[in-house]
């Protein structure tokens, strides 16, 4: 199968991910004359920006077991035409999963090495989701292998979309009243937990020694939602 | 030049992107016998699991015009091998910027069509820094071409790790104060601007109908730095 013929079959799967609502501004062409001209019209402007051609042609243009990156042909608002990529999930259409957890009041953070910022943070829990598990599910599987902890009330916090402007991919993040946590899961590259009083959290925040912004909507919407 | 050896050209002229800390991280492997064994050892791996082999192979595996896959040859913290990929974007030092536009002390929103997600998001301004400007013109630019703003100040919020569109020197924040605005910018998905008081913009928080990251951790430190308060006076 041709990387156009794969990527029009995953259209067809997921039309979901290829929705053209109306006023959108922003049409996925899907029809093969029209995308080849795309393509065309594109691989010249980026021929005379000094890029390669190639960077022009529609469909799954890299894959492995945890991503794909799609570029698709699109029409903007005033009829002229680009081409978009994005990243989606290889768990395509499953959300993946962060919980705030609470201990005996206090917040409970984890001090995590990010690969591709090359440093530790300090985040909340979570991950990607797994197919065939719902995100409750995810969140207490989650929370168990990372943190040990069994969770004794799981309150959920609604959905965000960590990068609108790159990513198909949202994430369903949960409040939870946590038991004792037992061991952390260093093999992910955790190193601690340590669990904070709201107040410090804040004041972490505040001086931003806490970045990950996962954690901040989370605390946000337990903060709204009068949680904490 | 193979795409091997592009990549380790790349990890030579980008050495804080290859930084290995101690202990407890990721190690990344640059020694390129060890990376052969990581990926003989990687394939091996992958091919029992019914996956192309071709997936353990260390490199810059994309590129495009806006950044570049990495997967790099990692030892795992009990010293296992494995690989590991990460985004890097072409605008490497170009923090993006997120900007939370008060005008006659309410907040504005606007309503935009996103590609990536092939939905509309209730969200503030937000986008790509430039080379050629500091954060806070940028910020000026960017609310300027996406409703016609004119601003009078801007407060910075600090920064966030992870920018629009995967920049990867993050985001600055900033909160604005407008002397006016006017049109979203249809061309920039944006198809309505919403003038919204805080009580307002925190319930629609906190019923998921804002569900973008940047609004909401830029509405965040606003409030910690008693910003909303200073407003109401």
């Amino acid at each position: 199968m041709s990387m156009l013929e794969e990527y029009l079959a995953f259209a067809r799967q997921y039309p979901a991910l290829f929705e053209n609502p109306a006023e959108a501004g922003l049409t996925i062409i899907l029809d093969v004359d029209e995308i080849r001209r795309v393509e065309d019209e594109v691989s010249q402007r980026l021929t005379a920006q000094g890029f390669p051609a190639a960077w022009a042609q529609v469909g799954i243009v890299y894959q492995d077991q945890y991503v794909m990156l799609v570029r698709d042909a699109v029409r903007l608002l005033d009829g002229t035409v680009d081409t978009c990529v994005r990243f989606v999930s290889a768990a395509v259409q499953v959300p993946g999963v962060f919980i705030l957890p609470v201990y005996q009041g206090n917040v409970l953070l984890i001090r995590h090495f990010r690969h591709e910022a090359r440093a530790w943070r300090w985040e909340i829990p979570g991950g990607f989701g797994m197919p065939g598990m719902s995100s409750e599910e995810n969140a207490r599987r989650e929370l168990a292998e990372e943190i040990g902890a069994a969770i004794i009330r799981l309150i959920p916090l609604g959905c965000v979309y960590p990068d609108v402007f790159s990513g198909a991919d949202s994430i369903d993040l949960f409040f939870a009243e946590i038991g004792t946590p037992g061991a952390i899961e260093t093999q992910e590259g955790i190193t601690e937990a340590v669990t904070l009083p709201v107040q410090t959290f804040e004041q972490k925040i505040r001086s931003h020694e806490i970045t990950d912004m996962v954690a901040l909507v989370a605390y946000t919407r337990a903060k709204l939602q009068g949680l904490l | 030049m193979s795409g091997f050896q592009e990549y380790l050209s790349f990890a030579k002229l980008h050495p804080d992107l290859f930084v290995n800390p101690p202990t407890g991280g990721f190690t990344i492997i640059l020694d390129e016998d060890e990376i052969r064994e990581i990926e003989a050892f990687m394939a091996q791996k992958l091919s029992m699991r019914g996956l192309p082999a071709s997936l353990a192979q260390v490199g810059i595996v994309y590129e495009d015009q806006y950044g570049r896959i990495l997967r790099d040859a990692v030892h795992f913290p009990d010293g296992s091998p494995g690989t590991y990929i990460r985004f890097v974007s072409r605008a490497v030092g170009v923090p993006g910027v997120v900007i939370l536009p008060m005008y006659q002390g309410n907040i504005l929103l606007l309503r935009r069509f996103h590609h990536a997600t092939r939905r509309w998001h209730l969200e503030i301004p937000a986008g790509a820094g430039s080379a050629q400007l500091t954060g806070e013109e940028a910020a000026r630019q960017l609310l300027l071409r996406d409703i016609e703003a004119i601003t009078g100040s801007l407060v910075p919020l600090g920064r966030l790790d992870v920018g629009p569109g995967m920049a990867a020197d993050g985001a600055e924040l900033f909160y604005a104060r407008l002397a006016s605005y006017g049109q979203g910018n249809r061309r920039e998905g944006i198809t309505e601007v919403l003038c919204l008081d805080l009580p307002a913009f925190e319930r629609m928080i906190r019923e998921n109908e804002i569900n973008d990251g940047f609004t909401i951790a830029a509405y965040l430190h606003a409030k910690l730095q008693g910003l909303f308060e200073q407003t109401e006076q």
